[in-house]
């Protein structure tokens, strides 16, 4: 897939992931490769700078299977970004479908 | 490369971010890398999973907003490079250190000056100011000298008069001195009353925007309406507060009609005209007749005509 496509969208699936639940980082990697391929240390730097914008607040819980692990969770900015985003994709997704099928047949 | 020598490739491309920050970002790859290892992965395959180091460094500190290193610098030079930073570090550290030292000595050469330029500016200004205070103090003690030689030349001539004009004056300016008094007063407490209204209206204003924006969030499904309530509290208070601040201004009272009778100059039969009020009369008897010669211009004569003294003369009006 075309890297600047998922660079595009790579914002609206992390906030839209622990939108659902509170999640590591590891987790986090795991969720969006599964739809994405998306390299993953480009997740962590991702989730640094929307922690550093204040759209994620971090807390550590304890783990069963090794060091304390640094959950995410979504802030009420991040919610309002989550939702812009989601629209503004949704605007995209329609203009450039409708431009394509203009433009499909020509 | 292993996880040490990732790990530590890693901390020394980001040394230059707060070490709580290093720290969280190589504990968050250490992590990531163990998690790799338990699902079966090597060591090598976990890391090359991140892709380039410099490309995974230059993202992290894209986060901080952080300029990253030159992409020259790779993993294998970076032992090097690292080796000959300190030295430059050092050598920029003296430099800076020095031109931090000239930079605050110039300031402070600037603030002296800027300080003795504004004493001798204050001294010439207070010396000016001394100077004109004792010529305007001359000129008026010699214009009271002749203003009272004139008044001691007139009140000889008129002392009299000039008691009563004095007097007259001295009620005119202290009636017109408690006027502007007031209405200085007046105007003071209307400014700061208006100001306070003004500053109530914008808490208005603000608070109004804030309830229409909580409400709309609320609409939405976010969780405010404890904020809504708050907002539409404070907005009723400050409707109400800038209300009773516009009932405190002091308005200028009206000023009061003449009555009836108080006019100075009465007019009545047979009388000249005089400056006095009227005073009141006695009623005079039925019987006397009026004299002729009573009804002088300095004499007023009574309010009530005689009753049975129709065919008396009138005096004449001077």
């Amino acid at each position: 897939m075309n890297a600047q496509f998922k660079k595009g969208v790579l914002e609206l699936l992390v906030l839209e992931s622990v939108r659902a639940r509170d999640m590591y980082g590891y987790e986090l990697v795991e969720e969006i490769s599964s739809a994405i391929d998306v390299k993953e240390g480009t997740i962590y730097p991702l989730l640094k700078r929307l922690t550093n914008e204040h759209y994620f607040e971090t807390y550590l819980r304890e783990s069963t299977e090794g060091p304390p692990r640094k959950y995410y969770r979504l802030t009420a900015a991040g919610i309002m970004r989550a939702d812009e985003l989601r629209r503004e994709w949704f605007e995209f997704q329609q203009s450039v479908c409708v431009f394509l099928e203009e433009h499909g047949h020509e | 490369m292993n996880k040490t020598e990732f790990l530590l490739a890693l901390q020394r491309q980001i040394n230059m971010l707060e070490d709580d920050e290093q720290k969280d970002i190589v504990d968050e790859y250490s992590q990531h890398i163990d998690m790799k290892i338990q699902n079966g992965m090597t060591e090598d395959e976990a890391i090359e999973d991140f892709g380039p180091l410099d490309q995974l460094v230059g993202e992290i500190l894209g986060a901080y907003h952080v300029k990253a290193p030159s992409p020259a610098i790779g993993t294998a030079g970076v032992a090097s490079a690292q080796d000959k930073s300190p030295a430059d570090a050092e050598k920029a550290k003296g430099h800076a250190a020095e031109n931090l030292i000239a930079g605050s000595k110039r300031a402070a050469s600037s603030v002296a000056e800027g300080i003795k330029k504004g004493a001798s500016g204050i001294k010439n200004a207070a010396g000016e100011a001394g100077s004109k205070a004792k010529a305007a103090a001359a000129q008026a003690g010699t214009k009271a000298k002749k203003s009272s030689e004139a008044a001691a030349s007139k009140t000889k001539q008129g002392l009299g008069g000039m008691a009563s004009g004095v007097a007259k004056g001295g009620t005119a300016l202290g009636s017109g001195l408690m006027k502007a008094a007031s209405t200085c007063v007046r105007w003071c407490w209307n400014f700061f009353v208006a100001c306070i209204c003004a500053m109530f209206f914008l808490f208005a204003v603000v608070f109004l925007f804030s309830l229409g924006f909580c409400l709309v969030l609320q609409i939405q499904g976010y969780p405010l309406l404890g904020i809504c309530l708050c907002a539409l509290g404070l907005l009723m208070a400050s409707i109400s507060l800038m209300l009773l601040c516009a009932r405190l201004f002091w308005r200028k009272p009206a000023s009061v009609p003449m009555r009836e009778g108080v006019i100075p100059q009465a007019h009545s039969f047979g009388a000249s005209w005089h400056a006095e009020a009227p005073t009141p009369q006695a009623p005079v008897a039925a019987a006397q007749p009026a004299p002729a010669h009573s009804a002088t211009a300095t004499k007023p004569l009574p309010q009530q005509p005689h009753a049975t003294d129709d065919t008396a003369p009138y005096a004449p009006i001077r």
